[in-house]
């Protein structure tokens, strides 16, 4: 934080505020990618293996 | 509108038997935190349903979500969640309900499943499509017509990545900076506070001269100065919309109030 800090209750009352956490996972930067790189090479496609006729059905 | 929120008074009076929802925007467009909890009971007279319009989400990080005061309905923009602006677009946008109206969302849903037997893999499905996407073609209410499945992708590491504390910080980020600048502009004399309520990361200042002469120093400047609400709302047309996100420094704002304070001199 840069600028000079003022507490948070003055600038919001406190009813407004949200009470928990999101619920987001709590994992290191290095988990998350080597998580969504794993997820990007289970998808199978034209790069990665045969892709016939029948795989390419679209729905819009 | 009061003090730059939503009237309970007049949106009481405004409701009735025809009325099908009420729409509320969190913060709204003036940057305004709305008292969503004292919206409630009035959206929820009769059938109505009680929508929220998330147009910031990071300010989800510090402002109470739409499931703790009780929306039947949130839909929002997910720009800022590690998308870029790339001149307006291409945006991607959210929408959550609560559980009696899954059914009724257009678009499809994915469920997570566990794989019988084996390795016992998590698995992901289509849980739930509507069949008129099959036979009702162009008259159904739910197609897929475009594809931002990447930009949401990239706001779900985003989020993945700022966890818990960082969703939180970056809230406190927008909040500290946006207050910062507030305190700053309104300090100059010709520069003052429209609405006295709270605002999270926008906030509207009325500006004594001229606002063109004002933009052409922020041209100089190399500065994308605030939105003149004269565009917007008549009656409104010496004030500008100023936002200030994460990704602006103590020196940015700094540099915006000395070129403020120029223009006042």
């Amino acid at each position: 934080m840069d600028v000079p800090v003022e507490s948070l209750e003055s600038m919001i009352p406190s009813h407004l505020l949200r009470e928990e956490s999101a619920p987001l996972p709590e994992v290191s930067e290095i988990e998350v990618v080597r998580h969504y790189t794993h997820l990007s090479q289970r998808n199978f496609g034209v790069d990665t293996g045969f892709l016939s006729a029948r795989f390419l059905h679209y729905e819009v | 509108m009061c003090n730059g929120v939503t009237s309970l008074t007049d949106l009481d009076a405004a409701v009735g038997p025809g009325t099908a929802a009420v729409v509320v925007q969190q913060p709204n467009f003036f940057g305004s935190v709305e008292d969503m909890r004292a919206i409630e009971p009035i959206a929820h007279k009769g059938k109505m349903l009680f929508v929220s319009v998330i147009t910031e989400p990071a300010s989800l990080g510090i402002l109470a979500p739409p499931g703790s005061y009780n929306a039947d309905v949130a839909v929002g923009e997910l720009m800022s969640f590690g998308n870029t602006m790339s001149f307006g677009a291409p945006a991607l946008g959210f929408m959550a309900a609560k559980q009696k109206f899954v059914r009724l969302i257009p678009g499809r849903l994915v469920g997570q499943t566990v794989e019988e037997g084996g390795k016992k893999q998590t698995g992901y499905v289509l849980t739930l499509q509507t069949r008129e996407q099959h036979i009702r073609r162009e008259r159904a209410t739910s197609n897929i017509c475009t594809n931002q499945s990447l930009l949401a992708v990239g706001a779900t590491i985003f989020l993945a990545a700022l966890g818990k504390q960082g969703f939180r910080e970056l809230g406190e980020l927008c909040l500290q900076k946006a207050h910062y600048a507030f305190r700053q502009i309104t300090a100059i004399p010709g520069f003052e506070a429209v609405f006295s309520g709270p605002f999270f990361n926008e906030f509207v200042i009325k500006v004594s001269g001229s606002l063109t002469k004002l933009q052409q120093h922020f041209v100089q400047a190399s500065i994308i100065g605030g939105y003149p609400l004269c565009e917007s709302y008549p009656g409104m047309d010496d004030c500008m919309l100023f936002c200030v996100t994460e990704t602006r420094t103590k020196e940015d704002i700094d540099l915006l109030v000395r070129v403020l304070n120029e223009v006042r001199m």
